[in-house]
């Protein structure tokens, strides 16, 4: 696996335990965990799995021209 | 232009289901848990529990809960004339996004609580009879009261307010920002 899917991987890891804080007990210090650190976390999560996914599709449309 | 086939190995195929899981661990489940997380935390933010653990709160709900008190918050909330979110039942508005904004706003309190804490809170804007009358408005003892009669399209209307017979509603010296 990757460096950058390893970091998505991790962001998605502590996006979970921030949001799950916030599941198991709501108080205005989860909430603000929740908003401002799990979901950010989630995004970047998302954004650099995507880009790992737009590096292998760019890379086969190179390796694949004949 | 051609391009080369997807070989149909097992390799590539344990390749895909790697890509797979990652989609629906990194993308998908995350995705569908802030869903439910933020839909939960929000409903649950809105109990008077909620607003009661910010200390700047406290007077606020001391006086709801102050024996025989004859403020109207405290009357509504002993009585259980409001069920449940009592703070959230008046303080929110009942227009198109009434119940966004209350929840926009709470996150902006949440955040200038940690960071920015206020000498002094207020309202947004004068308490409109609106949030009063979506309960009370249709009501028999509202419609029929006597004093109600001459006043009741001026009470519709806000030119008169609600409280200026049956206020105050919270403690006196919370309410003058002491």
């Amino acid at each position: 696996m990757n460096a950058r899917r390893k970091f998505a991987l991790v962001c998605s890891f502590l996006g979970f335990v921030l949001a799950s804080a916030c599941l198991y007990r709501t108080t205005p210090l989860s909430m603000m965990a929740f908003f401002s650190g799990a979901l950010p976390l989630f995004a970047l999560g998302i954004i650099v799995y995507l880009l790992d996914l737009a590096i292998i599709a760019l890379r086969l449309r190179q390796g694949g021209l004949k | 232009m051609v391009y080369r086939e997807i070989p149909d190995d097992e390799e590539t195929r344990n390749r895909l289901w790697r890509h797979a899981l990652l989609a629906l661990v990194i993308i998908v489940i995350p995705v569908l848990y802030s869903a439910v997380t933020a839909e939960v935390a929000l409903e649950r933010s809105k109990s008077l529990q909620f607003c009661a653990s910010c200390h700047v709160m406290t007077p606020y709900v001391e006086g709801l809960k102050a024996p025989d008190s004859e403020l109207l918050a405290a009357k509504h909330y002993q009585y259980r004339r409001i069920n449940h979110n009592q703070c959230y039942t008046c303080h929110a508005d009942y227009d198109m996004f009434g119940p966004a904004k209350a929840k926009a706003n709470g996150l902006k309190h949440m955040i200038h609580y940690y960071f920015a804490p206020p000498r002094k809170i207020a309202l947004y804007k004068p308490f409109p009879n609106s949030h009063c009358l979506q309960c009370h408005d249709g009501a028999r003892s509202f419609v029929k009261a006597e004093s109600h009669k001459e006043i009741i399209e001026a009470l519709r209307s806000d030119e008169m307010k609600c409280f200026d017979c049956h206020g105050p509603v919270h403690p006196s010296h919370v309410e003058k920002g002491k």
